[in-house]
């Protein structure tokens, strides 16, 4: 990889900052001159891919040109996705960058990776192993406060040797990738505030295009959102904390707030929770609601969440013994009831196409027609 | 002062005679040696316990905040409060009444170990849980705050908490920035929650392949106890378990082999000849020579026994450590105030050396009432404690003058109650 091509490839790194500032063409020229225009439609493409989830090409520039481009196209391409305006857009992006970066980086010299690392401000040491592998560490609170919020990356998983946690390359390719991500995700939600005019006029179409689709994205979201309320399928510590209201057991604090929260959150409404318990023996609707008010934020300045697996175990709700294979899945309840719902109707899905009736029709048409309109968006870029 | 309570006009009511007897020794100790104030006390929320001026449970008032060191003890002098608490958290405004217009700045990691969290709490006398708890606040130290975690011992604080246990606070600047969710790991990291799940010990099969049949051999997989982290305490559990049944009179460790589920009396024979059995190999060790070294596989009923589900959640709990979950992930805790008087106690929050732990006595270290003046208290029925290195007896409705820290301690805890006495 030569110069060009390693600072197209990491442009986090500062050499790639001072070349666009020092060697690149000024903002202007590259959004209108047409010696960019290639710069452009690669800015284009990277963006799509990113909505897409398509992934980015994990060999690196072929030649000092195309490093060029690339390195060019990533200012276009968060300028055009600051234009487009949407967070929903400006999080697939940065996942889709960060993971390029991360996919290059978990196969370059160690020496280059803690470059890397550097310029995203990690604080990292490294250490050889006795297969000359390098490792690389963290201490652990500048580790908690950078890995990816997954079961995998706890710490309990990790072993930490007397306040280092160290880790393999690829490993730390991840970690490094999620502090670029989140680097990221916050320049984008600042650059959205300062898109210059003549952004919207180079990209017009494309930013309206994109714009569309986003919003066809987040409505279909929202029609297979959380709303539906079946008490069979929620996830075993919402049960448990039903029944136990039930046989009048002593439900803790943390209990009871978790089962409001969770109806709330299934857009119940403060009377449609104090409905759904007046089934429970004993229980005193006007002294529940004013707890269930501040809790669903009608008494309070905001609403609550209800806590995440780590939290309900923490605080022993978590039922640990009635936990089912879906919960080794999850980390919090409403994904177990997401989950459990998106199941049932993928059963319902098979009977019914089993019954001689295909229910599948529907999604693979709106899948078609997503794939002609991206076509054609990209045919007019070129 | 700025304080956030603002009471209706109800009732007052007398305080009982107990209370009014505490409140009294709380004000002439605070009169006397005032508390130091803890650092970066104007960026701290404090909270106390106030006597109570309707019957119910005592108000807790909270969003209090001191500007300045006269302020605090002259605060104190005045309510001696029965509880007194600031935040492990720094504010930019302490005193709002709404968590998120205080401005958090950071806050202290904070471990607290209190002897209820401990699995035999509830079959030992007052002295034996602080020992209890002594030692297993001083594993919480050694292997996890300064070992696995790393901290700098110039960094960590600790302190008796006034009643059943002992505070950790961690002031390293990176720990102060940590979030809730880090901070949960943390808790999880020493409580070993999630371990079980890692499979550390397992039993791997292996197919090979011999002309035309495929042999099957289980190996059980056991982590070496010098390892790092939980990989190494894993393995130092699967050698405790093993050295725990050598220990025990055959019959007993029969018996507690049998009480796992999927160990039947055959196995656990097998397993205890095996482990029993001195035999050593070429280089002279012998099985649990080789358990510490982290061979696992010595023979198929290694495998039945180290590998029952039962027994690996045994492994972890053999070597866990404890901690109050919630408080260490709690990023902006009320904590007893260093140099207050535990309400429930008398005795002082004592700020310990971490060398001094070792030979610290509560009971007598942190006494802090007078032992003179005597006050007289009277029991309902029969009582006796250990404290100040003395034994008290409290006969059965039969005034008896006591020491003021004792007749404190006994008083707030109901052990006893004052004899009306002339300054009363």
């Amino acid at each position: 990889m030569g110069e060009l091509g390693l600072i197209a490839t990491f442009p986090m790194l500062p050499e790639a900052r001072r070349w666009l500032r020092e060697e690149g063409p000024s903002m202007d020229r590259l959004l209108t001159d047409i010696a960019y225009n290639r710069a452009r439609d690669r800015a284009r493409v990277h963006v799509w891919d990113a909505l897409e989830g398509t992934p980015a090409d994990p060999r690196g520039p072929a030649s000092a040109v195309e490093a060029e481009m690339a390195l060019l196209a990533r200012p276009l391409s968060r300028l055009l996705v600051a234009a487009v305006g949407e967070e929903f857009l400006a999080s697939r992006y940065a996942v889709w960058e960060a993971k390029r970066a991360s996919g290059a980086l978990e196969r370059v010299p160690a020496s280059l990776v803690v470059e890397v690392a550097d310029s995203l401000e990690i604080p990292v040491r490294t250490r050889e192993t006795d297969d000359t592998r390098t490792e690389f560490a963290l201490g652990v609170a500048d580790y908690l406060m950078r890995a990816p919020n997954e079961k995998a990356w706890h710490l309990v998983r990790r072993d930490p040797e007397a306040g280092s946690v160290w880790l393999g390359q690829e490993d730390f390719a991840r970690l490094v990738e999620e502090v670029y991500r989140l680097r990221l995700v916050s320049e984008l939600k600042e650059r959205v505030k300062q898109v210059p005019a003549v952004v919207q006029e180079v990209f017009g179409a494309e930013v309206r295009r994109m714009q569309e689709t986003v919003k066809e994205r987040l409505a279909r979201r929202k029609r297979e959102g959380l709303t539906e309320v079946t008490p069979g399928l929620f996830p075993p510590c919402m049960k448990r904390i039903l029944q136990d209201m039930h046989e009048h057991k002593n439900v803790p604090h943390m209990g009871r707030f978790a089962i409001v929260t969770f109806l709330h959150e299934l857009q119940m409404d403060t009377e449609g929770i104090l409905e759904f318990f007046s089934s429970v023996p004993d229980f005193d609707a006007e002294k529940s609601r004013y707890q269930i008010e501040h809790i669903t934020g009608k008494g309070s300045p905001e609403a609550y969440t209800p806590p995440g697996c780590a939290t309900m175990q923490s605080y022993g709700v978590c039922p640990l013994q009635e936990r089912d294979s879906l919960c080794t899945k999850i980390k919090h309840p409403l994904s177990y009831y997401r989950r459990a719902l998106w199941r049932r109707k993928k059963q319902d899905e098979e009977k019914r196409a089993q019954d001689g009736k295909t229910g599948d029709e529907g999604a693979s048409r709106v899948a078609d027609e997503l794939r002609q309109e991206t076509a054609q968006a990209r045919g007019e870029g070129r | 002062m700025t304080q956030a309570s603002a009471r209706g006009d109800r009732p007052v009511v007398a305080l009982p005679p107990p209370l009014v007897y505490m409140k009294r020794c709380l004000a002439a100790y605070y009169r006397e040696s005032p508390p130091p104030l803890p650092e970066r006390f104007g960026r701290r929320e404090f909270g106390f316990v106030a006597w109570p001026r309707e019957p119910g449970p005592p108000p807790f008032v909270r969003h209090v905040g001191f500007k300045t060191r006269d302020e605090f003890q002259s605060f104190l002098r005045r309510r001696a409060p029965w509880h007194l608490y600031h935040s492990t958290a720094f504010y930019q405004r302490p005193t709002e009444r709404r968590m998120i217009d205080k401005g958090w700045l950071g806050a202290e990691l904070v471990f607290d170990l209190d002897a209820d969290h401990l699995p035999d709490a509830g079959r030992m006398d007052f002295a034996q849980q602080m020992d209890a708890v002594k030692q297993e606040f001083h594993r919480l130290l050694d292997e996890f705050v300064l070992g696995d975690l790393g901290f700098d011992a110039d960094d960590v604080r600790i302190n008796f908490s006034g009643g059943r246990g002992y505070h950790c606070h961690v002031l390293a600047s990176d720990a102060m920035q940590l979030e809730a969710r880090h901070r949960r790991q943390i808790a999880d990291y020493v409580t070993g929650k999630g371990v079980e799940d890692r499979g550390l010990v397992r039993v791997a099969t292996h197919r090979i392949r011999d002309g035309g049949y495929v042999r099957e051999s289980k190996h059980l997989l056991i982590p070496r106890p010098g390892e790092p982290g939980w990989r190494g305490r894993v393995g130092r559990g699967v050698v405790r378990f093993a050295e725990q049944l050598v220990a025990l009179p055959r019959e007993e460790a029969r018996k507690r082999l049998v009480a796992y589920p999927g160990i039947g009396p055959k196995t656990a024979d097998r397993f205890l000849d095996r482990l029993r059995d001195d035999a050593r190999d070429a280089r002279g060790l012998n099985v649990l020579d080789r358990l510490r070294e982290g061979s696992g596989d010595q023979g198929v009923v290694f495998a039945q026994v180290l590998g029952q589900e039962a027994v690996r959640g045994e492994m972890v709990r053999l070597v866990e450590g404890e901690t109050d979950e919630p408080v260490t992930a709690d990023t902006k805790r009320l904590i007893r105030t260093i140099g207050s008087l535990h309400g429930k106690t008398g005795l002082r929050v004592v700020p310990l050396e971490l060398d001094a732990l070792k030979g610290f006595d509560p009971l007598v270290d942190a006494v802090a009432l007078p032992t003179a003046p005597v006050d007289v208290v009277v029991a309902k029925k029969e009582e006796r404690f250990a404290f100040m290195g003395e034994e008290f007896r409290l006969p059965e409705n039969e005034p008896v003058p006591l020491p003021r820290a004792a007749a404190f301690f006994a008083v707030a805890r109901r052990m006893a109650v004052p004899v009306d006495d002339e300054q009363g």
